[in-house]
């Protein structure tokens, strides 16, 4: 069975999302005069759409590293914040936009040949007196289904990440020192925690 | 698991980089990927409350036969936004139609079904465990395990299908059959000539011997046909089978006393089935359709064994079978079974050995190299002169042998060897001078 045409929705996306996250990055380090930077990261793009084209599972968490320190250095050298949320946040949704596909593609080397079978089925005389289980259609409209549920959480995720990213942008808060360091201890406790979390749940 | 990890680390990174750059902006940069965990942690998935039950079209089919497998799932818990169910196929059989899994979503009291079609050589499958596997749709959380729901496929052996076999056994049952009991009564055969006694038919004087006495007259008898006790024995022993490639001597042993069961118990005999190998694994002699799927599950389940109790046929439980009955024994042969086989045919038994060929069969292993290697034709040959003459010395003790080549129809063999002998007629012959 070919999945990969009902597919090509999600495929589309991922596409469009990897090139807004490079071209919003290349904009705004472009408009900060950073020219270096924006070519960078338009060949980064290029490379995860290589990935992308590959099947590189690797290439989505490069990917998005990529982005993402690019978006922090962006911060450092004064580019423009709206771009680098979009970028970012474009980078995210490739990003779990790769691994949806990777986790279908998996279920399509699976799902049975069908066609394949149906042909074989007729040389033999128990198979042809057996009736054929509608598998492909099962298979297809499942896959549909979590398809469409996947985009629909993606886009209310990514779409309420932006809007509190860019409420974060510009509201402003004064913190004093004591304060950052208090935040800095909670981060490393609940990044320790977070840690024990994850080596329980693979034990 | 490991892409929650990396965007967690992605997110702390962002957020202690903000702390220590002292930027909000890049503490706001991390708030898409903030949003995307917890949306993922909001939405992981409890512990699932599935109902799976597994359904077979049968429990028992025939070789070749498909069998169909349905798993159905129930959701008695909260709704679960991607549920993975893997059903593991015993090993063994194959996946002909359909897949063994499903991927869908649950809502609370939700169900989904699915099938698959599955085939298999002769054995038994345990089907025991299905996985379960739910996430949330972004896929970072993960519940996983194993729910065990038995069920169990037998696959009967491939039968090759016989017509009547005409036995001889010594001693016959109390009932009508097909097999001729050297006895006097009603019957097709003709068996002798008596005096005439008051209430015999008159249709069975006998005028021609009647017409050479004066003052008697003759009645035909008939010989009664009865059924029998078969005792069949099916070699297990490890030693003497023979693997070429996929293919076993053993396997076509099992369809040969498969047929041979059948045909005996159509004619109404009481057949007992011994396998003989790892150990003496007994079906009590029976009658009739239910003794049938008793001995079709045995060899079902039969299987080569070695034990060096049983490693010669010595320890033959000679009592398992009724005195004077028919024995099949079912088995290659080695040179050592001839005193077992001769001991049992003195005690009075009437042995029949159906002898897949192993020979020949092995010979298929050295067939593109016999052409070329002398050697190999001479060890060939001179196997097969073995084998000949120890077939003839059981012939010579009165043992009925039926040397069988794998690659010949089982019926046609049989049909062949075991034909009634046709008694000589009476002819005039006339000397022309």
């Amino acid at each position: 069975m070919n999945l990969s045409t009902p597919l090509s929705p999600v495929t589309r996306i991922m596409t469009i999302s990897t090139l807004v996250a490079a071209a919003a990055l290349a904009l705004g380090y472009g408009l900060n005069q950073q020219f270096v930077g924006s070519l960078i990261f338009i060949a980064l793009g290029l490379l995860w759409l290589v990935g992308q084209r590959y099947a590189q599972t690797a290439s989505a968490g490069l990917g998005l590293l990529g982005f993402a320190v690019g978006a922090l250095l962006g911060t450092l050298y004064g580019v423009q914040s709206g771009w680098l949320l979009v970028g970012i946040t474009a980078a995210l949704v490739a990003w779990d936009l790769h691994h949806f596909i990777q986790h279908l593609r998996i279920n399509e080397q699976r799902a049975p040949d069908t066609e394949n079978s149906a042909a074989t089925a007729t040389d033999t005389e128990t198979d042809a007196d057996t009736p054929r289980l509608d598998t492909r259609a099962r298979l297809e409209a499942e896959a549909r289904m979590l398809e469409r549920e996947h985009l629909r959480r993606l886009a209310i995720v990514s779409g309420l990440g932006l809007l509190l990213g860019a409420l974060a942008l510009t509201v402003r808060l004064t913190l004093s020192f004591g304060v950052i360091v208090v935040l800095g201890v909670v981060a490393i406790f609940a990044l320790s925690r977070l840690i024990r979390y994850l080596r329980q749940e693979s034990d | 698991m490991r892409r929650l990890l990396f965007l967690s680390l992605l997110v702390y990174g962002l957020i202690i980089a903000g702390l220590v750059m002292v930027s909000g902006n890049a503490v706001a940069l991390a708030m898409p990927l903030v949003v995307y965990l917890a949306a993922a942690f909001v939405f992981s998935p409890e512990k699932p409350r599935l109902v799976i039950t597994r359904t077979l079209s049968a429990n028992i089919v025939h070789h070749g036969a498909p069998a169909t497998v349905t798993v159905t799932v129930h959701n008695q818990g909260t709704k679960l936004e991607e549920v993975l169910i893997e059903d593991a196929v015993p090993q063994g059989l194959t996946v002909t139609d359909g897949e063994p899994w499903t991927q869908t979503s649950l809502p609370p009291g939700g169900k989904t079904e699915f099938s698959y079609v599955v085939e298999g050589k002769r054995g038994n499958y345990p089907f025991r465990y299905l996985r379960a596997t739910v996430n949330e749709h972004l896929g970072l959380f993960r519940q996983q395990g194993w729910l065990e729901v038995g069920a169990n496929l037998m696959v009967l052996p491939e039968l090759l299908r016989l017509e009547h076999l005409d036995i001889r056994p010594l001693r016959t049952r109390g009932y009508a059959g097909p097999i001729p009991s050297r006895l006097a009564g009603s019957g097709t055969d003709f068996f002798g000539v008596r005096e005439y006694q008051l209430g015999d038919p008159l249709r069975w004087i006998n005028w021609r011997a009647s017409a050479r006495h004066q003052h008697a007259l003759f009645t035909n008898e008939f010989e009664m046909e009865r059924i029998a006790d078969v005792g069949l024995i099916l070699d297990a022993r490890q030693n003497n089978n023979v693997v070429v490639g996929n293919d076993s001597l053993f396997e076509h042993a099992i369809s040969a006393t498969a047929g041979l069961a059948e045909a005996f118990i159509n004619d109404g005999n009481r057949v007992g089935m011994l396998v003989y190998g790892r150990g003496l694994e007994m079906t009590y002699p029976g009658y009739g359709k239910v003794q049938r799927e008793r001995i079709m599950q045995a060899l079902a389940h039969a299987r080569t064994g070695d034990s060096l109790v049983f490693e010669s046929l010595d320890y033959l439980p000679v009592r398992f079978f009724p005195a004077k009955s028919q024995i099949v024994l079912v088995s290659p042969l080695r040179k050592e079974d001839l005193s077992i086989l001769t001991r049992l045919r003195a005690r009075g038994y009437q042995v029949l050995v159906v002898s897949p060929d192993p020979v020949t069969f092995e010979a298929q292993k050295y067939a593109p190299l016999s052409e070329a290697d002398a050697s190999v034709q001479l060890a060939l040959r001179i196997t097969r002169v073995e084998r000949e003459l120890m077939l003839r010395r059981l012939r010579r003790v009165g043992i009925q042998v039926i040397n069988w080549q794998v690659d010949q129809p089982f019926a046609n063999v049989m049909r062949t060897a075991l034909v009634r002998p046709v008694m000589p007629t009476n002819r005039i012959v006339r000397i022309e001078r």
